[in-house]
């Protein structure tokens, strides 16, 4: 093999393939960058044997072939490499990469060793635009569940019917749901699937380079196509809650405030909050102000008022700050709406004037 | 070759593979294998992902060809398929013990809430807490827990003498728990497809498939299964439609064989409005009853229930609990919550007078602001005759008894006094209303139909 190319591709390439090498090693070569010569292009390859990526950028290929290379060593070294051009030159196992006036030659391994990244053979396809997928990823992904007790809430779940997908994410706590439209879609009517929640936050390191995004997916496995990587993972077998029932129809009391002031007031609130980050908000509808409160026997107490517009009835409810921050920092509207419709019931945070997001939490009961 | 040949077979064939791979390589690729088929002269592999079928497909299928050819020597191919673990019969398995998320996310304290029916398997409606262990069987309960089990045990015989089962009780004694029991020991034992619903959730359904032009979906989704759970079936009442798609939707189940299982808070014939062919169908399979718990299996609950949340409440406590909340178990088990909420909070011991206190909001919720007035009228709407013919003088029979037990209920509900209530219901003597009262408690306790029509007036006395 032997070629040359832009370093700003290849530091793009490697920072994003880096980030899915194997951390167990029980198959050394699984800390490794596949490269090879794939019609015109190099091909860089990662695996963890659970997800795969395969990327390709621009090259001038002198000599076609393949080699294996420690990911985390070459991706360092480039990325310290002058802003010139780099040449790859691989002999048997050994890799010698040539930069301005530095010359370096790495310990490869065989690429035929290299597992392989396999296909999906899927006549249905769904295409987003690359950068509203990221988005809709990105604002639901912190309300997915991170232990591993329940697999199908440890991802993001993908429904698509008629012409809307939803892209919702649950630990049972809260759920964050985002709407949006699909491009285009062929081969299929309606589908659902849970994208593990690794491939969830690689996809969306792949997605930074767009402009779309194409989905095929088989009932255990999924691939995800951009213009010059392809990235393959196993879907997460199981239901997802059927949560569309769970969603209130109807409030008893509604709130507007300001995004900003909310986001403010929770984090001082979080300090004085105690073990269990209870903040309590007393919403009266017959005052301009709703008022949160936070309590530590240790360290003292909070309070504050803010400036609301309040409809329906006097109500106190107990909420745990940060998952009230985390949906707010998916929220980037102005104001924001909290629907509440009772103290141990569910409450709805959405933004005002778009109905494509909404954040559901669970309150903490309070004796 | 049978099963075990298969798995005899394989670890041969992994044997000798063994030899001549790397640890790290046959730890990577070939755990978790095994030979699923042999049949047609093709052998087939079940690998745990799609990296194993690419890597053995293109790496080892030669090796792996010419070993099974070895062993048995009409292998011709060597198909690779992709599933977790050796395919079994669907069925959801009880779920693993929940962890609470770990302590770099948010934690999770004991009184954060969770969003309501996640543990509800999504495809059977079924929450898989609900099992006959921990369901406890009294003399209020035992003919419907009875009935439930047998329906379990024969289950595929062609024995139809207990369907429909039909079940009903007041709120919160175990209905919804019974059902859910067996739709689960069903799914778990005998692999069969349940489906749970409420008919609310039925009827909901219905009305989407209706706008969405997909009613034959629907009917074939109902109509597939083994057996077929519909919780609160009272609540079809009045809706026609509805009644009608479930009365076919018996029918076709009802003919193959199918299970039925329905739950209400009132007997068929007491559930207004419903049509006639469907009640004659209720009331032909095994009608069972759940009625109020004595006092005695309320206390085997409280302490069954301190068991499983592993807590030692004194016994003193839990027989207060007993005593005082008689009528529902839901409410038992919320009182006892309260108790234990606030031993945590506080972190001393809850003693006998603070457990009085806790309680004292729900024991003393003052009931609902009756009047004379309301229950005079209520019990008239409900026997459908007139206001003023209860007040009258009319002795005609139909009204007679309806006027009676508007004097029980003014005696029960509102305590009031025997001359009040005669003056009330057309300036009888308090002779009167003292026969009527005693009467109807007679009464109550021989026939099952009156005591149940109280019941329901007293409901909606409530309710309204």
């Amino acid at each position: 093999m032997k070629l040359t190319c832009k370093k700003d591709y290849l530091k793009e390439a490697f920072s994003t393939a880096e980030k899915m090498l194997g951390k167990t090693l029980s198959l050394p070569i699984l800390s490794n960058f596949l490269l090879s010569t794939d019609n015109g292009r190099l091909k860089i390859s990662a695996t963890d044997l659970e997800i795969g990526l395969n990327y390709w950028i621009n090259s001038k290929i002198e000599k076609e072939g393949a080699i294996a290379v420690p990911g985390k060593l070459i991706s360092s070294l480039i990325n310290n490499l002058p802003d010139k051009p780099i040449s790859f030159n691989s002999e048997k196992n050994k890799l010698i990469v040539s930069c301005d006036k530095y010359k370096t030659t790495l310990q490869g391994f065989d690429p035929a060793e290299y597992p392989i990244i396999p296909k999906v053979k899927s006549e249905k396809t769904i295409t987003f635009d690359a950068t509203e997928l990221k988005e809709a990823i990105s604002q639901v992904i912190n309300a997915a569940s991170l232990s591993d007790g329940r697999v199908e809430l440890n991802g993001i779940f993908l429904a698509m019917d008629k012409n809307t997908a939803r892209v919702v994410a649950t630990d049972s706590f809260r759920l964050a749901e985002k709407k949006l439209k699909p491009k285009n879609v062929t081969g299929l009517t309606e589908t659902s699937f849970i994208i593990p929640l690794k491939t969830a936050n690689e996809l969306m390191r792949m997605l930074d380079v767009g402009p779309t995004i194409e989905m095929h997916h088989t009932k255990q496995q999924a691939l995800f196509r951009t213009e010059n990587a392809e990235l393959f993972s196993r879907l997460v077998e199981g239901n997802f809650p059927n949560y569309e029932q769970i969603i209130p129809r109807a409030y008893i009391t509604n709130t507007q405030i300001l995004r900003d002031d909310l986001f403010n007031a929770l984090r001082v609130a979080g300090i004085f909050s105690s073990r269990i980050n209870d903040v309590r908000f007393d919403i009266d509808p017959s005052m301009k102000e709703i008022f949160l409160t936070s309590t530590d026997q240790d360290k003292g107490e909070n309070n504050v008022g803010l400036e609301a517009r309040t409809e329906g009835k006097k109500m106190t409810v107990v909420f745990n700050h940060r998952y009230l921050l985390d949906g707010l920092s998916n929220i980037k509207t102005e104001k924001v709406i909290l629907e509440l419709s009772g103290e141990t019931s569910a409450a709805l945070l959405r933004p005002d004037g778009d109905g494509s997001y909404l954040y559901l939490v669970m309150p903490i009961k309070n004796y | 070759m049978n099963e075990l040949n298969y798995e005899e077979v394989w670890k041969a064939v992994l044997a000798e593979i063994e030899l001549n791979v790397s640890k790290a390589n046959f730890a990577t690729w070939f755990q978790n294998t095994s030979l699923l088929d042999t049949r047609d002269g093709s052998a087939v592999v079940r690998v745990p992902n799609a990296f194993t079928k690419e890597w053995l497909e293109n790496k080892y299928n030669k090796a792996i060809l010419k070993i099974l050819r070895n062993l048995s020597g009409d292998i011709k191919e060597v198909r690779y398929t992709i599933a977790t673990e050796a395919p079994q019969r669907h069925s959801s398995t009880p779920s693993k013990p929940r962890k609470r998320p770990s302590s770099d996310q948010v934690v999770a304290s004991e009184q954060q809430l969770e969003l309501g029916g996640f543990e509800v398997d999504p495809e059977t409606g079924l929450n898989p807490k609900y099992t006959f262990d921990s369901f406890i069987v009294g003399s209020f309960n035992e003919l419907a827990h009875a009935a439930a089990l047998a329906i379990t045990k024969g289950l595929g015989n062609s024995d139809q003498s207990y369907n429909p089962l039909f079940i009903y009780g007041g709120v919160g004694l175990g209905k919804t728990h019974l059902l859910q029991a067996v739709g689960n020991d069903v799914v778990r034992n005998l692999g069969l497809k349940v489906k749970y619903v409420t008919s609310e959730r039925f009827t909901n359904e219905l009305i989407s498939a209706i706008s969405n032009q997909t009613t034959e979906r629907f009917k074939e989704e109902y109509r597939k299964v083994d057996v077929l759970i519909i919780d609160d079936i009272q609540f079809l009442a009045g809706k026609e439609r509805t009644q009608e798609e479930f009365f076919h939707t018996f029918n076709a189940l009802y003919e193959k064989n199918k299970r039925i299982i329905l739950s209400s808070d009132r007997p068929p014939k007491a559930i207004p409005t419903l049509e006639e062919r469907l009640r004659s169908r209720f009331e032909g399979g095994m009608i069972a009853d759940i009625s109020e718990p004595d006092q005695e299996t309320r206390l085997t609950i409280l302490k069954s229930k301190c068991l499983s949340k592993q807590v030692v409440v004194p016994e003193e406590i839990l027989n207060y609990i007993s005593q005082t909340i008689q009528k529902n178990i839901r409410e038992l088990e919320g009182a006892l919550n309260r108790v234990i909420a606030n031993w945590r909070l506080t972190g001393s011991l809850p003693n006998i007078e603070t457990s009085k206190q806790l309680l004292n909001t729900i024991v003393n919720t003052p009931k609902k602001n009756l009047t004379a007035k309301q229950i005079i009228k209520c019990v008239a709407d409900f026997y459908d005759v007139q206001e003023k013919d209860l007040i009258r003088k009319n002795r005609r029979q139909e009204v007679v008894k309806p006027r009676q037990i508007a004097m029980y209920l003014l005696r029960t509900e509102l305590k009031s006094s025997f001359p009040f209530i005669g003056q009330r219901l057309g300036g009888r003597d308090h002779t009167t209303a003292i026969h009527a009262c005693e009467k109807i408690s007679q009464q109550i306790k021989t026939n099952s139909t009156l005591s149940d029509e109280i019941k329901l007036v007293v409901d909606k006395l409530y309710n309204e």
